[in-house]
């Protein structure tokens, strides 16, 4: 038997997270949902290296039951790669808003678009 | 337009999160096997350092390549726009004396989980973000101005690139060294402190990699607050 | 002996970061360093040549490690066409010296560029996959972003907000298949048999063919390549597209082997790049939006022909890189040369003798010979407005680019090594690029709605795809 449930709530952050971005306009509110996008396909790696009764992957005497430690090995990779992207586009989010003084995405379309043309 | 983007969202995560739902895997992984293979080639007892530090190294050297370009990226652009000034130093006198009694401590912890990465939980980037949260604490304390100036003194920048370097060298020796990473007598025995092949080596480095990466990223970002 | 051999396959990975890394430490920035690294990639790649026409096909695991536990590095035919293509326009962006902004942090981003997209032709690794697209992917969102113009910044955010997306769903769907079959090893998922769920591989899928360059869930490549700068512009449309196309290569077979019906959907998904990027294209009066557009058309071809010839997509692949990049460069260019380079590129789009694209656009004809006319009109068509509105005055002073013409032997000289496609081919091609010619003459600039190209909605793309093969798989 799996840890199913961890599955399932891990694709429904990713989801809300997809919504989120979505849904709403303001881009820091974005940027927000991508990292609960992110933190739910860390959930489903955990959730799917799981083991009923079985202990973290660090080896002692008298133990022979561990759970996986590659899925674990990956959630370093993944985590530090959102953290990475996260950062570089809170950068570029500040960079625009310094610019055009909105973090709105439709209204910044609009004015990169006009502050393009009228050069 | 945009409301039908998120009217078709709306319905095609929730026909997905449906299919997830009636989607039954059968389970093949069998990670018993990791174990007395950890311990017999690698020499770690943490498995999932010997994983990342030893089996797909490959990938910990691209990880660390994504951080350093994230670094590189924000202090790039973060240039561009103007400054907000330095963090003050604290007012409060009992937050003060807090911080400054707590913030050795927590940077000492940080280096005792980078060290020992490969005998228990932990490891380079756990033991280098908790270092850089202990400096954050300290600049809390005395102001960001005085502590980057002492950071600025030890050339931790340079030590920084040096880290990369010391990564990449290690795996060059190893692609000369028949795809090995080091050499077998490096193993160590299981629990002691000198085992688990190169792993306090690549530890290190990925550690001031992360370590001087965090702390500033964390100033850079400190020092445009109120900017926007 | 075969070992040490194969670990040549690896230097060039640990070459540029090290390169790189001394670049930003000992703050390097002279050309003589730029092209020392050039020939270093160079002698790599023609050592990586050697040993896989000695050998063949090159297969080990890194460390010598079980294939279960370690990174498998897989060499073929394909990987070496696309290792090609991509050090060809990396030497060439890395040549040109009209760019501005050249500083360091510039040159050690493209030396990071090249062991990522290295990297991402060796390894046969789904999660190796996903970690150097990524890093591939954010210094390609630096790069875009470079230059001090807001739209590059707003280019590069998108870029990078629907790609997160992107790459989380392609990571979700891996972490499925790890469950149903213990590895993340390409050859071993594909010989072991495991049913794989649809959920799963239609996840993948759409994060792949998100990072391809296809018409709607690519929703963020117009703005990202027609507004960066033109080196960037040419990476862009020459290298980082195909490594989309190249994974997609990896994991099409073992999908195949389960659900028969993907090629299908594969296919329709191509052909819709290539008939809406090509209108697209030929009402466009802005080149490098043109260009850009016919990126779609041309990653459009590349993954329908990976649906129906995978043999042929390794060619085409390299004759688009050169080809497009050259045409990127030349459209900037000041020079008089530049001007008959873009000639030289236009020609070679199209597919007219004896550049690379006659070679190239051969399997589509094999393929059908119908459908291959019509998309090779639809080309000239959009490629011919090109000139129109290719406007700057000319410099007085004959330059000669070094990068464009290094691109430009390298899409002569191939052809002459490789099969002669007939006749029939010659005269086809002589006969619709005259008629491309003068349709092109009548077409008027029309303004297509580039609203579909905002984030939400690529967004949307996205989901509205993965939902689409998830239900053609199951039924």
């Amino acid at each position: 038997m799996k840890m199913d449930i961890g599955i399932y709530i891990g694709f429904l952050l990713e989801f809300v997270g997809i919504i989120g971005t979505v849904l709403r306009r303001n881009l820091v509110m974005k940027l927000l949902s991508l990292g609960i996008s992110d933190i739910g396909v860390v959930l489903i790696f955990v959730a799917v290296g799981y083991i009923p009764g079985a202990r973290a992957p660090i080896i002692e005497q008298n133990m022979d039951k561990y759970v996986d430690p590659l899925p674990q090995a990956l959630v370093i990779t993944s985590i530090v790669i959102g953290f990475a992207t996260l950062s570089l586009s809170l950068v570029f989010v500040m960079y625009l808003a310094n610019k055009f003084h909105t973090v709105d995405s439709t209204k910044l379309e609009k004015r990169v678009k006009d502050a393009k043309n009228s050069l | 337009m945009k409301y039908l983007a998120i009217v078709i969202t709306f319905i095609g995560v929730g026909l997905l999160f449906a299919f997830v739902l009636i989607t039954k895997i059968p389970s093949m992984n069998s990670p018993s096997a990791y174990a007395d293979l950890v311990l017999k080639e690698d020499g770690s007892s943490n498995v999932v350092s010997a994983i990342y530090l030893d089996y797909r190294l490959y990938d910990s050297l691209f990880e660390v390549l994504v951080f350093a370009s994230a670094i590189l990226g924000v202090s790039y652009y973060i240039s561009h726009f103007p400054e907000a000034g330095e963090v003050p130093p604290s007012d409060s006198k009992l937050f003060f004396i807090a911080t400054i009694a707590f913030a050795p401590v927590v940077a000492v912890w940080g280096i005792y989980i980078l060290l020992t990465g490969h005998l228990s939980p932990g490891g380079a980037f756990s033991g280098g973000a908790i270092g850089a949260s202990g400096i954050l604490f300290l600049a809390l304390a005395i102001g960001s101005k005085k502590t980057e100036r002492a950071f600025h003194k030890m050339h931790l920048e340079s030590l920084e690139k040096c880290a990369l370097l010391a990564l990449a060298s290690y795996i060059l020796l190893g692609a000369f060294n028949k795809g090995l990473f080091s050499p077998l007598f490096w193993v160590g025995t299981p629990g002691k402190f000198f085992s688990g092949r190169g792993a306090i080596i690549l530890n290190i480095s990925i550690g001031i990699k992360v370590f001087v990466g965090g702390w500033t990223i964390l100033y850079l970002f400190s020092r445009h607050r109120e900017s926007v | 002996m075969q070992k040490i051999l194969f670990d040549f396959t690896l230097i060039p990975i640990i070459s540029a970061v090290v390169l790189g890394t001394l670049r930003l430490l000992l703050h390097l920035r002279g050309r003589f360093l730029s092209i020392f690294e050039c020939l270093l990639s160079v002698l790599w790649i023609c050592i990586l040549s050697c040993l896989y026409f000695i050998h063949g096909d090159i297969r080990f695991v890194v460390g010598g490690w079980s294939l279960r536990q370690g990174v498998a590095v897989f060499v073929n035919m394909n990987s070496m066409w696309f290792i090609w293509a991509f050090t060809i326009v990396w030497i060439s962006v890395k040549l040109r010296s009209d760019f501005k902004h050249i500083d360091r942090t510039y040159e050690a981003i493209l030396d990071f560029l090249y062991s990522a997209v290295y990297a991402v032709y060796i390894f046969g690794d789904l999660f190796n996959l996903y970690v150097s697209v990524e890093l591939a992917s954010i210094l390609s969102f630096l790069l875009v972003g470079y230059g001090e113009k807001p739209i590059r910044v707003w280019a590069a955010l998108k870029y990078m907000m629907m790609s997160v997306v992107a790459f989380n769903l392609y990571l979700s769907g891996i972490s499925l298949i790890y469950e149903a079959t213990g590895s993340l090893n390409i050859s071993y998922i594909s010989n072991s048999g495991i049913s794989l769920p649809p959920i799963a591989i239609s996840l993948i899928l759409t994060g792949i063919l998100v990072k391809s360059g296809i018409f709607f869930l690519s929703a963020w490549l117009p703005d990202a390549h027609a507004e960066a700068t033109t080196p960037v512009s040419m990476i862009l449309s020459g290298g980082i597209v195909n490594l989309g196309i190249f994974a997609l290569l990896r994991i099409l077979p073992f999908i195949q082997q389960q659900y028969p019906q993907i090629i299908d959907i594969v296919a329709i998904t191509g052909m819709l790049s290539v008939l809406l990027g090509g209108i697209y294209a030929a009402f466009e009066s802005r080149p490098k939006r043109l260009l850009a557009y016919s990126t779609f058309s041309q990653m459009g071809i590349s993954v329908f022909l990976v649906a129906v010839a995978p043999v042929a997509v390794g060619l085409y692949a390299f004759f688009h890189s050169l080809t497009k990049a050259l045409l990127f460069s030349t459209v900037k260019g000041k020079g008089k040369s530049s001007k008959v380079f873009m000639y030289i590129g236009i020609f070679s789009l199209i597919g007219l003798p004896p550049f690379l694209g006659f070679v190239a656009k051969k399997s589509l004809f094999l393929f059908n010979p119908i459908l291959g006319i019509v998309i090779s009109l639809l080309t000239a068509i959009y490629i011919f407005t090109l000139p129109k509105f290719v406007k700057g005055k000319l410099d007085s002073k004959y330059r000669l680019q070094l990068s464009e013409f290094i691109l430009f032997l390298c899409i002569l000289l191939p052809t002459f090594f490789l099969r002669w496609p007939g006749w029939t081919y010659l005269v086809e091609g002589f006969i619709i690029a005259i008629i491309g010619y003068f349709i092109a003459k009548f077409i008027k600039p029309l303004p297509f709605p580039t609203s579909i190209f905002e984030i939400e909605i690529g967004i949307s793309y996205q989901i509205l795809f993965a939902m689409f093969v998830v239900l053609a798989l199951t039924m």
